[in-house]
């Protein structure tokens, strides 16, 4: 018995022994993550710089990548890191995702988005899901890459209201980044690669897993529902002609087009790139995935609802003198409109 | 006998190198031999300042225009490229790929070193050429002048450099009695010139000489010629897409606000 007492004993101060141990382990490794540790030493995978592939859906070209930045994970995790930080805005208070938020499709579905100490936006924030695919940058077209792009919001006085120089020092300073720059671009914090990083990972958002997807990749139409399919018909029929401005894999073919919304466009759209009286009140021709999510609608973000939009195509355009000769009156019953508006509910990609 | 033959030769040989060496001094033609000291290429420097007429622009005080506006100046930036230097025959040695970002800190701007010999004129373009201005700015180091600055000299929204880049304040009061308030008239004024089609060229006579030692050249940027034909009393705004008229009216004014002394 008493044996046994003493053995018990033994192992309750071994255990205690294990305890303290593993006590000072844990110490020890929450030693390591202490704040002035550098980053390299805390992440167990550091990502990697090998080049990788975007994952393409079925029926998508792959984007176009800029020979000096290539995807990796290195830069998709760096860039995703400044997206959502608010680093990038004079008071710290924006950041990229507040206006393109990931809950809401990368858009933040105001009217006209918010920027630094409540100011408003000029325009309408757009989804940046298969931005990738965007031939210009804009509502106007007026910025040529998304790695360029990436300099408007900073210095716009309503969006960040800062200096992409002064981010750069800000950058040097904080404890992670100049690891991570050094893994993703081989450099300290710089206007090229914050630039590069934030359009690597902009480029990753790419969609392709609707209804409409499905569809297109089975040939099955029993994926649709009859009211669905009536709409597709509209659509890419002579009911609607959508597919003429809204063709091809992202339901936009990237032109500049004045869609009637007024008479008199207080915003002048791509005539303030081009300078030609002949562009007022033309804008990018948005693309329709994911439109139902998207709301609301124009570059001011001025129709609330897809049936107000349809409806505008119906018959409530304005006879502005650069108004697209495509847009003619459609003649759609009640019904057909609201065919049409189920079909592009079946452009909504599944959340992952 | 041995040795004697072999000091004729000697002399033979010597004076053969002799001959030789007279021969290549007066009848060949190839190696023109010119003065060290004139053919050497030297550092050419430019010197800006701004003016207004005949004196320079302090940035603290206030000026009128022509008119009898006031206004006063915070910023005086534009760029320089194209820089082509006019010898007397005509032909034209050009600084490649040189772009200066003329701001009122900044007095000298080295060109690098330039062919010896004489000139007769100075050219340059005020902005930046089509190709280079919807070049990606980010490209750049921040040592250069076409990086970008701080504060910016470029737009993103419209991708490409502000050409002249002017801000201040003035008075457009009818009577002329605006208070200046921290420095500052109620009127915010700025001249944000860019886009393709205001790209202008500048060319000035200056007889000059390059040969012995570095040149400075100073240029002067009249502020009363940036204005020729403009009333700043409610001409006092343009991005250059908005307000284009002024825009252009201003572009058209660089080439005569530059005057070499």
């Amino acid at each position: 018995m008493n044996s046994i007492g003493i053995n018990q004993k033994m192992l309750l101060i071994n255990i205690r022994l294990l305890l303290a141990v593993l006590c000072l382990l844990v110490l020890n490794i929450s030693c390591k993550k202490g704040k002035d540790e550098p980053l390299s030493e805390i992440i167990n995978e550091i990502p990697s710089n090998e080049e990788i592939s975007l994952k393409v859906p079925y029926g998508f070209p792959y984007p176009d990548v800029p020979a000096d930045n290539k995807p990796t994970q290195a830069r998709i995790d760096l860039g995703e890191k400044l997206f959502f930080d608010p680093i990038l805005s004079r008071d710290n208070s924006v950041s990229c995702a507040s206006c393109h938020l990931p809950d809401r499709f990368f858009t933040d579905n105001l009217t006209v988005s918010i920027g630094i100490e409540g100011r408003k936006v000029e325009r309408n924030s757009p989804t940046l899901i298969n931005v990738a695919f965007q031939k210009s940058m804009f509502w106007d077209g007026g910025n040529p890459t998304l790695e360029q792009q990436v300099l408007a919001p900073i210095d716009n006085h309503n969006e960040f209201d800062f200096d992409v120089n002064e981010i750069v020092k800000r950058l040097q300073k904080h404890k992670d980044y100049s690891t991570l720059f050094q893994m993703a671009y081989k450099q300290a914090p710089s206007v090229y690669a914050l630039v590069r990083a934030i359009a690597n990972y902009e480029r990753t958002l790419i969609g392709g897993t609707s209804k409409y997807d499905d569809y297109n990749r089975t040939m099955n139409s029993d994926v649709f529902s009859e009211s669905e399919y009536r709409g597709l018909s509209i659509f890419f029929g002579e009911r609607g002609e959508c597919f003429h401005c809204h063709g091809g894999f992202n339901f936009t073919d990237n032109s500049f087009q004045n869609n009637g919304l007024y008479l008199t466009y207080p915003d002048s759209g791509r005539a303030r790139i081009t300078q030609l009286p002949t562009d007022v009140g033309k804008f990018k021709v948005p693309s329709l995935r994911n439109v139902e999510m998207t709301a609301p609608y124009m570059h001011d973000g001025s129709i609330s609802t897809l049936e107000e939009v349809v409806a505008h195509y119906v018959g409530g355009f304005k006879k502005h003198r650069n108004k697209s000769l495509i847009i003619q009156k459609l003649n759609l019953t009640t019904q057909e409109q609201s065919d049409l508006v189920n079909f592009l509910k079946t452009l909504t990609d599944k959340k992952k | 006998m041995k040795s004697i033959s072999s000091k004729i030769i000697l002399l033979a040989v010597f004076l053969g190198v002799l001959i030789s060496s007279c021969n290549k001094k007066h009848d060949d033609p190839q190696p023109v031999q010119i003065p060290v000291e004139t053919a050497k290429p030297q550092n050419v420097t430019f010197k800006f300042k701004p003016v207004k007429g005949d004196s320079s622009i302090n940035f603290y005080s206030t000026f009128r225009t022509g008119a009898g506006v006031r206004f006063n100046l915070s910023m005086y930036r534009y760029y320089l490229s194209n820089i082509k230097l006019v010898k007397n025959d005509g032909s034209e040695y050009s600084i490649a790929d040189k772009y200066l970002l003329v701001t009122p800190n900044i007095e000298e701007y080295s060109l690098g070193e330039v062919p010896a010999g004489d000139y007769k004129g100075i050219k340059f373009s005020v902005g930046i050429d089509s190709a280079t201005n919807h070049k990606d700015p980010t490209f750049y180091p921040n040592t250069s002048p076409l990086s970008i600055q701080s504060p910016a000299i470029h737009w993103s929204w419209n991708s490409g450099y502000i050409f002249m880049m002017i801000e201040g304040t003035c008075d457009t009061t009818s009577t002329g009695n605006d208070v200046l308030t921290y420095g500052r008239f109620s009127k915010d004024m700025f001249f944000h010139i860019g886009l393709d089609k205001h790209y202008r060229q500048v060319s000035l006579n200056k007889s000059f000489n390059i040969s012995s030692s570095p040149q400075t050249i100073t240029i002067m940027a009249d502020i009363d010629k940036f204005w020729t034909n403009v009333d700043l009393k409610t001409e006092n705004q343009t991005h250059s897409f908005s307000n284009t008229e002024l825009a252009k009216k201003v572009a058209d004014n660089f080439p005569n606000m530059f005057t070499v002394q």
